[in-house]
């Protein structure tokens, strides 16, 4: 597994420890096949709340035959250590045209994947979540730390 | 482009929202709107979002829907300021030229994250959170639930055709889940097509003639857009909450070639002088004749191409789109045999075989009447009837809501249209 995708796995694992986690992964069992322009594929598989993140291609047929299973996500390495760091929101870097989706709209023939429906605003929750998490974790060990 | 601010040309007015509020029809409609679309409880905190770009009578709206949150239970705030996206060049709401990333002042910003549920009746509102970055963080990265509409989702409801003084109740009030079962049965017959790798083509009578493909996953709305009520997940964005304007259709193309021929354009403002025919090759505009306009739009998209962002047809079978026998060319295209055409927007889209933008300035190029769409050797919509409404499955499922003969009896389109 690529380097990228390791750290990418501990984070995202992180949004199942916010008390909103869980409830949140349960949502919608997906696949999202991220393709970096930087360094190596990887795929999130996302079913009944559980969550794995596996190297390369998850060989599913994107454009016709899977479409209704997986969503790929267009990002690089950098931008994802970015929005780790805390230091790009994902939703700016889609403006910036640094993070896309294909294909864009139908997530399967009952839900949507954009801003007008689920998928990618679902990424982005859990992202937010692991972030908030890892912010209250090292908050707590910081009081902890001080002995308050 | 500069971006440059005055009061756009609107589609309704204070007479038409004032007759539209006074109305039966009307307030259940708004009440509809809050509860079924915006979801509110007791004890919420509701801010509503004006600007001086809105249409003139927005404010009876306004002061309709706070009477009735209050009632309900919430707490309310409304904010107004002079234009929150600002329109430019002269365009009208559904023109999002020159706003994709400018940022609203931090206080709005603020006052949207906190709110629990935000009724956006600026000029901009509808669409704001696909066009303009900041509302698209605050509804899909921090899923604000943001309720964005124009006074009225499509002003051509604001009349009836037997009497121009009283709002169209049918269309209105037709069946939700009627009108997203009449979707879900178009969109089976367009991810046939698409799957199968087959056409689609679009005609009218004023001489569009385009044909595309796409693929499965950028068919949409799922349902027509129309709200899903009750419903408790919170993945849902505004384009999926309408109440009567159902559209169905596709999102990026793969392939789209052809001509699109047109007497209205957002971007320039509304109306045009004389009609514009628009080429299409690769999905993108590649030239236009007719005057002026033509010339104007060509110069509009100089520095940045504008490639298409969906092509859509509406459902509601009454939604009618003429007045006293003419064409309203300003309509919203909620009404069953009426199409647009959707040009840019933010982001990156795999079309062509290749991932690229479709232009950044969002804008349309008119709703046409009287069309005809086939998915692959299917005819879907022929001269503006929509053939869906005569579906074995819609008229049973119709059946749960009336006379399936009267509910799905479509508008009968004027000859001179």
């Amino acid at each position: 597994m690529s380097a990228i995708a390791d750290v990418f796995r501990h984070f995202i694992l992180t949004a199942l420890d916010h008390p909103q986690g869980p409830a949140v992964a349960r949502t919608f069992n997906r696949t999202l096949q991220f393709v970096l322009t930087d360094d190596e594929p990887f795929y999130v598989q996302i079913q009944d709340g559980h969550m794995e993140v596996h190297p390369g291609d998850s060989g599913l047929d994107w454009k016709y035959k899977d479409w209704a299973r997986v969503t790929c996500v267009h990002a690089s390495a950098q931008l994802l250590r970015q929005v780790i760091a805390g230091r790009r929101i994902m939703s700016d870097a889609f403006f910036d045209e640094e993070l896309a989706f294909y294909p864009s709209r139908a997530a399967d023939r009952n839900s949507d994947i954009t801003v007008e429906g689920s998928i990618v605003p679902w990424l982005y929750a859990l992202v937010r979540l692991a972030l908030e998490q890892g912010q209250r974790t090292s908050y707590q060990a910081y009081v902890k730390e001080l002995g308050a | 482009m500069a971006v440059e601010s005055k009061k756009p040309a609107h589609l309704i007015n204070a007479e038409s929202i004032g007759r539209f509020v006074g109305s039966e029809a009307g307030r259940e409609t708004i009440r509809r709107e809050l509860v079924e679309c915006g979801q509110v409880k007791a004890g919420e905190q509701a801010l509503i979002l004006l600007d001086d770009q809105a249409p003139d009578g927005t404010e009876q709206v306004i002061e309709v829907i706070v009477g009735m949150l209050r009632q309900m239970g919430l707490g309310v705030t409304v904010m107004h300021t002079d234009a929150l996206l600002p329109l430019a060049h002269g365009g009208m709401p559904g023109s999002f030229a020159s706003v994709e990333k400018y940022r609203l002042p931090k206080a709005w910003f603020q006052a949207i994250l906190a709110a629990d549920v935000v009724f956006d009746y600026t000029a901009s509102g509808r669409g704001a959170q696909k066009y303009n970055v900041d509302f698209y963080t605050l509804s899909s990265y921090y899923g604000k639930r943001i309720i964005g509409r124009r006074a009225v989702e499509a002003p051509e409801v604001m009349w009836s055709e037997d009497d121009p003084n009283r709002p169209n109740a049918e269309a209105m009030l037709f069946p939700g889940d009627l009108l997203r079962a009449i979707g879900d049965r178009i969109n089976e017959k367009l991810f046939a097509t698409a799957e199968t790798q087959k056409e689609f083509r679009l005609t009218n009578p004023w001489g569009t003639d385009l044909r595309f493909t796409t693929l499965p996953g950028d068919i949409c709305a799922p349902s027509a857009g129309i709200r899903r009520h009750p419903r408790s997940d919170q993945f849902y964005g505004d384009d999926s909450n309408r109440l009567y304007r159902g559209i169905a259709g596709v999102q990026v193309t793969q392939t789209c070639e052809g001509v699109w021929v047109t007497r209205f354009c957002s971007l320039l403002g509304g109306r045009l002088s004389e009609p514009i025919t628009i080429r299409y090759k690769d999905g993108f505009i590649a030239g236009a004749e007719g005057g002026p306009d033509a010339k104007r739009l060509l110069d509009l998209i100089a520095d940045e191409p504008a490639g298409v962002h969906a092509i859509l047809m509406g459902i509601n079978p009454k939604a009618t789109p003429f007045r006293a026998g003419e064409y309203m060319l300003g309509n919203d295209g909620a009404g069953a045999g009426v199409a647009h055409i959707g040009m840019g927007g933010a982001g990156m889209f795999y079309r062509s075989g290749k991932l690229g933008g479709v232009g950044a300035n969002h804008f349309q190029v008119g709703n046409l009447p009287k069309i005809s769409w086939w998915a692959g050797d299917e005819c879907i919509c022929r001269d503006g009837v929509l053939l869906t409404l005569q579906d074995p499955a819609i008229r049973e499922k119709a059946r749960q809501y009336g006379n399936p003969d009267e509910l799905l009896r479509q508008f009968s389109w004027p000859a001179e249209v």
